[in-house]
């Protein structure tokens, strides 16, 4: 699951795999306007055949939230 | 050959500058990339500051990214590089109105303008219900106003095209099923706002509209309109339908810049029908009713029929024994294509590379203006090796997806089908019939009499301006300048008394050949200057062009006060055809630029009128006979 996040927040937050740790967050990342935010948001919906609450993608913030939620549905999945 | 998006990728981020990046696009399947995807590429190709094809703006009142890049990725897929301004949301009136907008600086050669009924007529869109019949006819006058004015703006600050999309109904109609029964019902008010849309600028050549239900329907509407996001940040579309649009925009692209490809060539055996004549016979293969795939492949003939109608030329280029096709084409009734249908028929045993470029000499047009259609893998890579210029296509396995192919194509794209393309092919067959008589006359003066051209020149209006834009965007070979310019460009040329934009229309005893031909002139204080002057090909050889610079001369120089006539030469690939023209015509050649750009000029005193013998003009009052 993390290489296939990683795979996106590289495309779009312009950054290096390696700096993507879990401390990276939306107001100090350049490329991690609200535009960019969208777009995370539907990448990681479709790779993931998820659908994230508007409340949710109000308050990612950080790589780490993301990475939360991202398996926190993966697991909802797997037990159904 | 598929390429590798990771590859594109790593030589963005090593070498932006590297022009190779652009040929290698061309070969990705750009529509498998997500939308993470297409904003990486998006940003790494805008780091490199390509000259574009295409100033495109969008406006609109919703949030319109990421769809100008979607157009990007896949315009620059299909070789156009395009440069694109997003206004800020619900700003496409101040886009226009305020003097310091950097629209101006951009310079649009197009604007899409998308508006949404939320931000148009919130009562329209939320509260259908509570509104009388009166309200809602005011609304809806009210709203086609908006768009009214908002063109009428954008018509006279800009040199644009316009593309205008217009309103998707509502998946559920607010009423329910009552909405049949209202007296003016929600279904009935945005199919009268649409139709009123199309039919108020179906002559407007510098607008096209949209008609995005249609469009969305493509992927689906339902997916295609996301609440969500629209709350969340005012976008209207979801991901799933950008490819859509983009695709939509990018045929109203190629249409505005004539683009357009000119002739299909055709494979025969499991292209045009099923199975191989030379094994199964003519009653083996399948074509026609009665079959599920003979249905099919007839389908396919229909299909490329109707691009016939639509002025492409058809070709056959099929390695079989002629005797052979020429007896299905004359004994299977169910075939809808017909051997007229095809101006050249290339049916033997050579490399179809060979044949390709035989077909394109016949009908004096350029490999690039080609699609060549072939259901054989081997055949489509060798012509794909020899002749990249050509569009090859590979059929797929099943003839049930032919026709749906062809049709979705966006290569063939024009605005507007004139009387010269429905007689295209017809033009083509007068023509090669002349050549016949050419090669019987005894000598060329014989032979152009025996012709008996009338031509008749007049100045141009509004009804010729699609035919205008064809010849000045399609006209490659003799044309002086090869200045490319659009519909807006075209109606300021007619409105402007100091320009004289005249066209010339030919007939002769084997019939007529439409409008062949232009010139462009500006006079500028005491000189006259010739700005375009193009002729269709098939027009030329004869003596028409002479017989337009008598004219000319004879208006500006001979009858008229003016000094001196000025004219230039811009060489290009494709125009030696006209070379040569302008010092036969009398001119001097006064000064070549670094560029290779000739000026030249001719004086009152030198000027003498060329014979054109067997032309014959007509008074400019004579109409074309149809």
């Amino acid at each position: 699951m993390n290489k296939r996040l990683n795979y996106i927040l590289v495309d779009i937050l312009d950054l290096d795999e390696k700096e993507l740790l879990d401390e990276v967050k939306q107001n100090t990342t350049d490329n991690w306007d609200s535009m960019n935010h969208l777009r995370l948001i539907t990448a990681v919906e479709q790779e993931f055949d998820i659908k994230l609450s508007m409340t949710e993608i109000q308050s990612l913030d950080s790589v780490g939230k993301l990475r939360g939620i991202v398996k926190k549905y993966i697991k909802h999945n797997e037990c159904k | 050959m598929i390429v590798q998006l990771a590859d594109i990728k790593k030589r963005l981020k090593e070498n932006p500058e590297d022009e190779d990046i652009l040929h290698l696009l061309k070969d990705l399947d750009y529509r498998k990339l997500k939308g993470h995807e297409i904003e990486n590429l998006y940003r790494g190709l805008k780091k490199n500051d390509y000259n574009p094809d295409v100033n495109i703006a969008y406006l609109g009142n919703h949030t319109i990214e990421p769809l100008p890049r979607y157009v990007s990725v896949a315009s620059v897929a299909q070789g156009l590089v395009t440069k694109e301004y997003v206004g800020t949301y619900n700003q496409h009136f101040q886009a226009l109105l305020l003097p310091e907008s950097d629209l101006f600086d951009f310079n649009p050669d197009i604007i899409f303008l998308s508006l949404t009924m939320r931000q148009l007529s919130p009562k329209i869109y939320a509260s259908y219900l509570s509104l009388s019949d009166q309200e809602r006819k005011e609304e809806l006058d009210r709203v086609l106003k908006q768009f009214d004015d908002w063109i009428n703006t954008a018509e006279a600050k800009t040199d644009a095209n316009l593309i205008i999309s217009n309103i998707p109904r509502p998946i559920y109609n607010q009423a329910g099923l009552a909405d049949n029964m209202l007296s003016f019902g929600e279904r009935e008010f945005y199919t009268e706002l649409n139709s009123n849309l199309f039919r108020k600028y179906k002559k407007d050549s510098r607008v096209d509209i949209i008609d995005m239900d249609h469009v969305l329907s493509r992927t689906g509407r339902t997916g295609s309109l996301n609440q969500r996001m629209y709350h969340l940040a005012k976008m209207i579309w979801d991901e799933s339908c950008l490819y859509e649009i983009a695709e939509e925009i990018i045929r109203h692209m190629r249409a505005i810049k004539g683009i357009a490809k000119k002739c299909l060539v055709l494979d025969l055996d499991n292209t045009l029908w099923g199975g191989v004549v030379g094994e199964e016979g003519v009653n083996g293969i399948k074509i026609g009713a009665g079959d599920p795939a003979g249905e099919a492949y007839q389908e396919f003939q229909h299909a490329i029929k109707t691009l016939k109608e639509r002025g492409i030329i058809l070709a056959l280029c099929s390695k079989n024994n002629k005797e052979d096709v020429l007896e299905v084409f004359s004994r299977r009734e169910d075939m809808p294509l017909c051997l007229d249908d095809f101006l050249v028929l290339e049916v033997n045993w050579d490399n179809k590379h060979e044949n390709i470029k035989n077909i394109a000499n016949k009908l004096h047009i350029s490999t690039d203006s080609m699609v060549f259609i072939d259901d054989n893998p081997a055949e489509c890579d060798l012509v794909r090796k020899m002749l990249p210029e050509v569009h090859t296509i590979q059929l797929p396995d099943d003839p049930a997806e032919y026709a749906d192919l062809l049709r979705k194509l966006n290569l063939f794209e024009k605005s507007s089908i004139t009387e010269e393309d429905r007689n295209k092919t017809q033009l083509y067959k007068q023509n090669a019939k002349r050549v016949k008589i050419k090669d019987a006359a005894a000598n060329l003066e014989e032979y152009l009499e025996s012709l008996g051209t009338i031509i008749s020149i007049k100045k141009a209006d509004h009804e010729n301006i699609d035919r205008i834009h064809q010849l000045f965007s399609k006209t490659n070979q003799f044309n002086l300048t090869t200045i490319r310019y659009d519909q807006g460009n075209i109606i300021k040329f007619i409105n402007d008394n100091s320009i004289n934009i005249s066209i010339v229309s030919a007939r002769d005893n084997y019939g007529s050949m439409g409008i062949i031909g232009l010139y462009l002139v500006k006079t500028i204080e005491k000189k006259a200057v010739i700005d375009s002057f193009i002729m269709s090909c098939r027009a030329i050889g004869r003596g028409i062009e002479t017989a337009i610079m008598n004219k000319i001369k004879k208006e500006y120089l001979i009858k008229g006060t003016l000094d001196k006539l000025e004219a230039q030469f811009i060489p290009t690939r494709k125009n030696t055809p006209a070379r040569n023209y302008l010092s036969e015509q009398g001119f001097t050649r006064i000064h070549v630029n670094n560029n290779c750009e000739e000026m030249y000029c001719l004086d009152r005193k030198d000027t003498n009128l060329m014979p054109c013998p067997g032309i014959n003009i007509e008074d400019q009052t004579w109409k074309e006979t149809k």
